[in-house]
């Protein structure tokens, strides 16, 4: 068993990551160990990642134990690089870590500068040479087979490794070490893979001093909304979609997103979905300490025209009139639960047709004009279809005619039923193309063929039921099931 | 007396005012086929109102979705229609079907279905949903009690969006008990055994209607209802008599000749006329 990670006191003793444990405990008898556990650590650091996106979008994390921020003009908001690293230290440093933060020009080098040495502000422009006086080692993924090359040919800096020829380098250890060094020398752009990515416009307020007033949100948004709708107006944009991020002072984070079915850039109108969207939350935003910053980001954004062209008069403001009112149900219910059918190709009753959210259908409409039209039903021709379909058929007890009569009574919810007109049967057979998963739930239908009947008892309810298999073939038994009613 | 004559006639143009405005004036009238059923009310559904329909049994439930459904596409000639149910009843009573919307008539893309947690947000949604005046109607499902403690204030706001805004509302009750409310019309619904086709084949769905309630006209009268979807509109048929129905308008009788039946001498009975013989058995039993 080996040490994975010592904290400052052992590295100081001289225990290190990589010393045997039982070397490390004949060293210093009395040390405390717990075992590593590289998930949970994983998490903790996505943890941290979330509560670093108060200070910029655009975090990636840099394993096992490091996270990235691009910090590019965000540093006024927090009183300047300073104000902005002494506050990132305070909220990792307020859970109980120790943390160290470099501020420099690319990720390479802030990196290289935060591992290797005690800097803590590279002023702009002095990466080479800072990052020239570190080991080898410093270099922005470099393995540990090449870093002992460099040491054993005597170069010792990073400065020294850069003042060799780099078609030398090259040959001797790939075209990517020399990429990787002048990115660690800030002389190359170095990309960083965030975790979500920078959305197209964003903007923020931070707060002095938190405030706790959960009404003052709305406000706030206001604000943040004018100055947003103003931007996506310059670029003569719509947002689709626009998510506000609520940090609290020690770091927890509440995320609120209204979405739009087209294009939008009236402030009014977003903040009433933000309205409905507040009004719906199951528990309600908690202030804890106070609230001190709130960033509205827009990730999703479409071209809007500067003004829609009235073509078709009454017609274009209903349309209109009718998405407003789906976006405001869509703001408070969820996505999920406004609803609109869209024809399939199925070949099962209840396949032919699904249920879209109503929101997202402006998209499909614009993009692709083949939408599949309904079957037109036969005149003359009673319902065919139930109004009313389980999904899940619900499964009864008949007496039918074998083998292929209408039952003749069923029972169903503990009522029986006394069938007076029956039609059937109607075969609908397995779509044998999809696999059925073989489920031992002897209340589900195996994926035989179906007889379909539609029936009708005594007083005049109409089913329509359906015989799961045949009878005379090998097998369970057919067993039957209720699919519908109808009217 | 001058003074008490113009002061009476200040009354009257008053009066006359608040009776225009109490009045009930409906922002339109849509028709549902027999014509008895719009004469009694009035003209036809009103639109812009509150409709509500009682399914009379647990068995009921989707025939008043039905009624409710073929009533909306009537209402709504083009327009959209919003339809808002909890979404418990698609494990209660079954989720809707697009096919057998496109059977009762109503072209499924024109709805939007809005499933809400529970009763409450039910109503709320409705209530939203009709103050967008370019939808038709709005068919709100609900079971059990409303959710809400007053169901007389619920529905009073229901109608009171519906007539601000000329969307007309169904709002179809299962498993609950009539309570009072502000609908235009109440009706208690019922299916009834349809005519067969070839083969004993259930043939189009007719649906018992009766109407519990109307707000400024008669009630307790009901009909038998037979849905046309490709015509849609209803077709009335007689009292359901006996397991057959019988085409109305029932014709007067024709006059034809009578038998003569003497009443002290037996008479044998004849094949046919059922009635006959057992008229001449009860005669001569009499004499007897």
């Amino acid at each position: 068993m080996r040490i994975t990670a010592a904290d400052e006191a052992a590295l100081k003793l001289g225990l290190g990551a990589g010393l045997a444990l039982a070397d490390a405990h004949a060293r210093v008898p009395d040390i405390t160990v717990a075992a590593c556990d590289s998930a949970a650590d994983g998490r903790l650091l996505h943890a941290i990642a979330e509560a670093c996106d108060r200070f910029s979008p655009v975090v990636a994390i840099d394993p096992p134990y490091g996270l990235m921020l691009d910090v590019t003009g965000v540093a006024h908001l927090f009183g300047g690089e300073e104000g902005l690293r002494s506050r990132a230290i305070a909220l990792i440093a307020g859970h109980g870590l120790s943390v160290r933060a470099v501020i420099a020009a690319s990720p390479a080098s802030a990196r290289a500068l935060c591992r290797f040495s005690r800097l803590t502000i590279c002023p702009p422009g002095e990466d080479a040479r800072f990052v020239g006086r570190l080991p080898p080692a410093a270099i922005f993924g470099i393995e540990p087979e090449t870093a002992r090359a460099l040491a054993r040919a005597g170069l010792r800096t990073v400065a020294e490794v850069d003042r060799r020829p780099h078609d030398a380098l090259a040959a001797r250890f790939g075209a990517s070490f020399v990429t990787a060094l002048g990115r660690t020398l800030a002389r190359e752009a170095c990309p960083l893979a965030p975790l979500r990515p920078p959305p197209e416009i964003s903007a923020t307020r931070a707060f002095a001093e938190p405030f706790t007033a959960t009404a003052a949100i709305e406000g706030v948004l206001r604000e943040l909304l004018l100055e947003v709708t103003r931007a996506l107006a310059e670029k003569a944009l719509g947002g689709r979609r626009f998510e506000a991020h609520v940090f609290r002072s020690d770091g927890a984070r509440r995320f609120l997103v209204a979405e739009t079915g087209r294009p939008n850039r009236d402030p009014d109108a977003l903040l009433r979905l933000y309205s409905e969207r507040l009004a719906s939350l199951e528990d309600p935003l908690d202030p804890g300490f106070g609230f001190d910053l709130i960033r509205i980001d827009v990730p999703v954004t479409e071209p809007l025209a500067e003004t829609q062209p009235d073509m078709e008069g009454e017609t274009l403001i209903g349309q209109e009139q009718v998405e407003d009112l789906i976006d405001r149900l869509t703001a408070r219910l969820g996505r999920n639960r406004v609803l609109r059918f869209e024809a399939q190709d199925g070949h099962e009753p209840y396949r032919q047709a699904r249920l879209v959210p109503a929101i997202a259908r402006a998209v499909t409409q614009g993009k692709s004009s083949v939408r599949r039209a309904w079957h037109a039903p036969e005149p003359g021709e009673p319902p065919l279809r139930p109004i009313s379909i389980f999904p899940r058929p619900q499964p009864i007890e008949a007496i039918a005619e074998v083998p292929d009569g209408p039952p003749i009574r069923f029972r169903w919810r503990r009522v029986v039923h006394h069938i007076a007109r029956a039609e059937g049967p109607e075969r609908i057979s397995a779509e044998w193309w999809r696999s059925h998963p073989q489920t031992t739930d002897t209340n589900a239908p195996t994926g035989r063929c179906r007889d379909y009947y539609r029936l009708e008892n005594t007083q005049g309810a109409r089913f329509w039921v359906f015989r799961d298999g045949l009878y005379g073939t090998s097998g369970p038994p057919p067993r039957w099931f209720l699919q519908g009613v109808f009217a | 007396m001058n003074r008490a004559a113009t002061r009476s006639a200040q009354y009257q143009t008053v009066l006359d005012a608040l009776r225009n405005r109490v009045a009930f004036q409906p922002n339109g009238r849509f028709q549902s086929g027999p014509t008895s059923l719009d004469e009694v009310l009035g003209g036809g559904f009103t639109v812009g109102t509150l409709h509500e329909i009682y399914a009379a049994s647990e068995q009921d439930g989707a025939a008043a979705l039905g009624f409710a459904v073929a009533l909306a596409g009537n209402a709504a000639a083009t327009k959209p229609i919003v339809f808002v149910r909890p979404d418990f009843l698609d494990e209660e009573a079954g989720c809707l079907s697009a096919a057998g919307l496109r059977d009762m008539g109503l072209e499924p893309s024109r709805l939007i279905l809005v499933r809400t947690p529970d009763a409450k947000e039910t109503l709320r949604a409705a209530e939203q949903a009709l103050r967008c005046k370019s939808l038709g109607a709005v068919i709100v499902d609900l079971w059990g009690k409303t959710g809400v403690s007053d169901d007389l204030t619920a529905t009073r706001r229901l109608s009171l969006a519906a007539d601000e805004f000329g969307v007309t509302v169904f709002c179809v009750r299962r498993s609950a008990a009539v309570t009072a409310s502000t609908a235009a019309t109440r009706w208690r619904l019922a299916a009834l055994p349809s005519i067969p086709l070839e083969a004993n084949a259930p043939g189009f769905p007719v649906f018992n209607a009766f109407l519990l309630r109307q707000r400024f006209g008669s009630s307790g009268r009901s009909w038998c209802l037979e849905w046309n979807r490709d015509r849609k509109c209803f077709k009335e048929h007689s009292r359901f008599d006996e397991g057959r129905y019988e085409e109305t308008p029932r014709s007067p009788p024709l006059p034809r000749a009578l038998l003569s039946i003497p009443a002290d001498r037996q008479v044998e009975a004849r094949q046919g006329f059922a009635g006959e013989s057992r008229a001449a058995g009860i005669r001569q039993r009499r004499s007897a």
